[in-house]
């Protein structure tokens, strides 16, 4: 559908995705108008990119979301971006998410906010850290100050914790 | 190491949110490639942050869906095909930075040969200018010195007298002008041999029989008209070779020339 470069697939892509796409861009950029902005670049990217897209290796939803994630960071660790934005980095601003505040009322992410939410903060700290802050396995040991095999169990047990709970209330 | 083992490691929860080097990063791929419970684990894990992505949902502003869409309809969306566009930017800025360069290099060889063959075309004109400048001064100083000749002999109040060899056999000549208001003389010597280094000739002017000295002269072919002394009123003009400076009385035998009156 997209991939023949069909803008009405393109419409149906934007409708189902842009909000959780500008959820993760918003929580790693923390400004709305620049948020923006990656979230048009990100979809731009999409729509040029779609080929590459390989059903086989996963789901749709986790090529964009690593699309959007990667841009979002690439867009903080930019020059032009730390300029702006000397006083708020992510890393500071890690595990102080708001999600009440602007939140998209929509029913089938209601639970899984609740579920985040109820996440021990320090799994919540090292998901953040590593999914939205994109550190690297040793930069996020050196933040913590945790040896590098801790910051691979407690990924491990943030995870579990997340699937156990959403496989529990089948969301997923 | 045990596929157990493998998947309770937390490597691929590192895996799934990009937090891997490269060279892990291929040994999760050959995992998973190779065991059909690691790629099902991972795609478990996939889940889980997809959800947890999705638990942070917001809804952008409403018009940025059909500012976004404008963009893709006008191709507009086409620009950022690969890495961010800053990066872009970038790499634009430097080829045309180093497209610049080379065209600069290039320019300045080449106006440097420009420059240089004007620099010799400039010094062979100011050398040629100068040679034309000494011509020009050397034809204005003989124009002049001319000019002033004419101006001698076409005085009226001039007389001209002509002087002839002593010795008939020789054919010397010159000519004195006089001017009867004035006095002031001039000789112009037409043929007469070079003296020797410690001779000079002299003019002598015969005034009721007596011969008065009107000078010596110099030779040459560019002496042209000299003056000489002023003399009052001459019956015969005569010149004759004498010691460098002249002598007081003539020296009869060594006449060259004579005017017959």
């Amino acid at each position: 559908m997209i991939s023949e470069r069909n803008t009405e697939g393109m419409e149906i892509l934007y409708d189902n995705y842009s909000s959780a796409l500008y959820g993760v861009i918003n929580r790693i950029i923390q400004n709305d108008e620049i948020a923006e902005d990656v979230l048009q670049e990100t979809f731009l990217k999409i729509w040029n990119n779609f080929s590459q897209y390989d059903a086989g290796k996963g789901r749709l939803f986790t090529w964009i979301v690593n699309i959007a994630r990667n841009m979002a960071i690439d867009k903080v660790r930019s020059k032009e971006f730390s300029q702006n934005q000397k006083n708020h980095s992510l890393s500071e601003s890690v595990s102080s998410v708001d999600f009440n505040s602007h939140a998209a009322y929509n029913p089938e992410t209601i639970g899984l906010k609740e579920m985040v939410r109820k996440l021990e903060p320090e799994y919540r700290q090292i998901i953040d850290l590593l999914f939205f802050g994109g550190y690297t396995q040793i930069e996020a040991a050196e933040k913590l100050n945790i040896p590098l095999g801790t910051v691979k169990t407690r990924s491990r047990a943030a995870l579990m914790k997340l699937r156990v709970q959403f496989e529990k209330e089948s969301i997923l | 190491m045990d596929v157990k083992d493998y998947i309770s490691s937390g490597v691929l929860e590192l895996y799934a949110m990009g937090a891997l080097p490269d060279s892990e990063r291929e040994e999760v791929e050959k995992m998973c490639a190779s065991h059909k419970e690691v790629a099902e684990e991972l795609k478990r894990v996939r889940a889980a942050l997809d959800g947890y992505a999705s638990a942070h949902s917001r809804n952008p502003r409403p018009g940025v869906r059909s500012e976004l869409m404008d963009k893709i309809k006008t191709g507009k969306g086409k620009v950022v095909k690969f890495g961010s566009p800053y990066e872009l930017t970038y790499k634009y800025l430097i080829a045309a930075c180093i497209a610049s360069l080379i065209i600069s290099t290039f320019a300045s060889v080449f106006f440097y040969q420009k420059w240089s063959e004007a620099e010799d075309r400039y010094v062979a004109i100011v050398n040629e200018r100068n040679v034309m400048t000494q011509n020009l001064n050397m034809v204005k100083y003989e124009y002049d010195k001319i000019n002033h000749d004419i101006s001698v002999i076409r005085n009226p109040a001039i007389t001209t007298i002509t002087l002839k060899a002593a010795d008939s056999t020789k054919y010397y000549m010159a000519h004195v002008y006089w001017n009867r208001y004035t006095k002031q003389t001039f000789i112009d010597i037409s043929d007469l041999p070079m003296p020797a280094a410690d001779k000079q000739y002299q003019l002598w002017a015969m005034v009721e029989g007596q011969p008065i000295d009107a000078g010596v002269f110099e030779m040459g072919t560019d002496a042209g008209m000299q003056k000489v002394k002023q003399v009052m009123n001459a019956e015969v003009w005569a010149v004759t070779l004498e010691p460098t400076g002249g002598s007081g009385s003539p020296s009869m035998d060594q006449m060259y020339l004579i005017s017959k009156s």
